[in-house]
């Protein structure tokens, strides 16, 4: 049962991430994408990291895709009809397939599939998804989340100085 | 235990929501009156017949209002993250979360000063659409 | 179906259906009513009658308007986005239903030797663990931050300058306060411990167990998030996205029929859900003197009500005023409450 609940989601975000890239009105392709970080965050749900699913959710669906709709909305743009080119296509699907093979090799022959760490199904069950991730952050990764307050600190400062002629 | 035993509920009460209010939407759509005329199909704008697009381009304060909610929101993913451990982590995490803090509320306050939060016409720009008119 | 643990999946079927069905119609009833019950205190409020033709006083008013919106016309505005427009009503709807999920509208009760919680998103083992959702308050932050779609897309697809201004404010305005909204949660699992709603409720138990009620910091936060969650649905005195004075009806000027009424629903949907949100977190969910769903259903009515006194009381916001309030007032007081909270209960442990 798993495992039909998963192949169907599966399906939808697979399906959701072609129209995307198909649908001619970009608003459209914007809910489409909306729809498939949802479909990610009941994956990750399946997966058993329920707090990624929520960041899922609240920063890349809530956050970003407003930014992205607010862009949308503030450049106008119309739909696109007839601008793609043959040329962009083929390096569209040769990338693309190139993703593929380099995905394909890593799972299949890489050490990648192999590794394990100490986090299993046992011990989010009973410290929670939120705490581990509490408490690795805050002691091995402390530097990095230093670093990213600065970073975030930056965006603003940016965000300002584009938007400002005078300051 | 797997966590599809909790998600499964939520999972059937979300399809649910959805197909009973597009069937409500549907029953509406077939019960209701279907005339259609130019004027019906127009905009409303108070009586005044409609001229050029409705979508115009939007001002860049609500551009930049987007940006910064999404620094303070992932701002607050860091947060969430702390106080779910807070007691734990003691004094250590609670320095390190002040740092953060502080650092975005200097952010913040900086924003303020430089006026990237302000709605209303400021002197500024009423001086300089007055240029513009050639006041 | 060893997924659903040591219970016989029947048993998990039936109680699922009965909790879906039983929250659902609530949250229905109680919206309908509540359009009903808010025009009749506004009328008491400013001296006026209400509603009184309809039944007695009244009560079949939310019926009768039910059945009329059946009846309109749809119209479609011939240079709106068809998809979009059909979409919107759609999409402000759901997230103000199926965030109730993850709310524990009463204690577990004991049938057969099962123990059920009342709880969507929840189930107990045979040993009578409860297991929910464990991030039940990061849950519904998500549904919230989704609410904003509706209605940006409603205001977009219209394609009426009123409904693109009145759904770019309410944009900007529901992510500004959802902000402040979420940081005041913080303060609340920093309590806890838990992001688990069940946790949250059993942590509460006692008046003086409300977190509201815990230290001054929590009490802050709770009338914080209490504000914000105000203006993140848009109720009066934040309405400024459907201001009749200068944008005839905001993001749904265009929507007749059904589609109106299901934005209707969405803002009376979205008042049950952060009255019983604030219920919840601060108030000590279903704890009290009475049967533990009657306390959680005064509670929220309770809150209702207040909703509707402030609405019968202040007067609307100006925009500049209310991105003032939300980023230069809530925003930075927030996060030195949880500093504060962190400091507070560091010392008085």
């Amino acid at each position: 049962m798993e495992t039909l609940f998963f192949l169907i989601v599966a399906a939808i975000a697979v399906i959701c991430s072609l129209m995307v890239v198909t649908n001619k009105n970009p608003i459209n392709s914007a809910l489409s994408l909306i729809m498939t970080f949802f479909c990610l965050a009941t994956l990750y749900v399946m997966l058993e990291a329920p707090f990624m699913a929520a960041i899922q959710v609240i920063v890349y669906a809530g956050a970003i895709m407003v930014l992205i709709v607010f862009v949308i909305m503030l450049l106008n743009i119309k739909s696109e009809a007839g601008r793609r080119t043959s040329h962009a296509l083929f390096m569209g699907i040769s990338v693309g397939l190139l993703l593929l093979v380099q995905t394909w090799y890593l799972l299949v022959k890489s050490s990648l599939s192999s590794v394990r760490g100490t986090v299993d199904s046992a011990m989010i069950s009973k410290v929670g998804h939120t705490e581990l991730i509490g408490k690795s952050l805050f002691t091995d990764f402390l530097l990095p989340f230093e670093i990213t307050s600065i970073l975030l600190l930056v965006a603003i400062v940016g965000a300002v100085v584009l938007s400002k002629k005078k300051l | 235990m797997s966590p599809f035993a909790e998600l499964f509920p939520l999972i059937v009460y979300t399809i649910a929501t959805v197909l009973i209010i597009s069937g409500l939407l549907l029953a509406a759509w077939w019960l209701g009156a279907k005339t259609t005329s130019r004027n019906k199909e127009m905009p409303y704008e108070s009586g005044v017949i409609p001229s050029g697009s409705a979508r115009r381009p939007l001002s860049v304060p609500f551009y930049l209002i987007a940006i910064f909610f999404i620094v303070f929101d992932v701002e607050s993913a860091f947060i969430f993250i702390w106080a779910a451990v807070w007691d734990q982590l003691g004094m250590a995490g609670l320095l390190h979360i002040t740092f953060f803090i502080v650092a975005l509320l200097l952010g913040l306050a900086w924003l303020w000063l430089k006026g990237g939060l302000e709605w209303g016409p400021t002197k500024q720009v009423r001086g300089s659409r007055s240029e513009e008119r050639g006041l | 179906m060893d997924i659903f643990g040591d219970i016989p999946w029947y048993i998990y079927f039936a109680a699922m259906i009965l909790k879906v069905l039983v929250a659902f119609v609530f949250v229905l009833l109680t919206v309908a009513y509540a359009t009903y019950a808010e025009r009749k205190l506004i009328g008491f409020m400013q001296v006026r009658i209400g509603p009184n033709r309809t039944g007695p006083i009244g009560l079949l008013q939310p019926i009768a308007d039910g059945i009329k919106l059946f009846f309109k016309e749809e119209i479609i505005p011939a240079q709106a986005s068809k998809f979009a427009f059909v979409l919107a009503p759609l999409v402000a709807l759901v997230p103000a239903f199926i965030s109730f999920a993850v709310i524990p509208f009463g204690d577990s009760i004991q049938i057969a030797g099962y123990k059920f919680p009342l709880q969507i998103a929840a189930y107990a083992d045979k040993a009578g663990t409860v297991y929910d959702l464990n991030i039940g308050v990061l849950y519904i932050l998500a549904m919230a931050s989704l609410g904003v779609y509706g209605i940006v897309l409603a205001g977009w697809s219209s394609n009426s300058k009123y409904s693109l201004l009145g759904g770019l404010r309410a944009s900007a305005q529901m992510i500004s306060y959802e902000l402040a909204a979420g940081l005041a949660i913080v303060c609340v699992f920093m309590v806890s411990q838990s992001l688990s709603l069940q946790a949250i409720v059993a942590d509460q138990s006692g008046l003086f167990g409300w977190y509201i009620f815990r230290n001054p910091f929590l009490f802050v936060a709770g009338i914080i998030f209490f504000i914000c969650s105000l203006a993140e649905i848009n109720r009066t005195p934040f309405d400024l996205p459907e201001a009749e004075t200068e944008l005839v009806s905001g993001f749904c000027t265009e929507y007749s029929s059904m589609k109106y009424a299901m934005f209707f629903m969405a803002e009376y949907a979205n008042m049950v859900t952060v009255c019983a949100v604030m219920t919840t977190l601060f108030l000590g969910g279903w704890h009290g003197p009475l049967p533990s769903v009657l306390n959680f259903i005064a509670k929220v009515y309770v809150l209702m009500f207040v909703c509707m006194w402030i609405r019968a009381t202040y007067p609307r916001y100006r925009y500049d005023q209310l991105m003032k309030l939300g980023w230069k007032v809530f925003l930075p007081i927030t996060l030195f409450l949880i500093m504060g909270n962190a400091i507070w209960m560091t010392l008085f442990k």
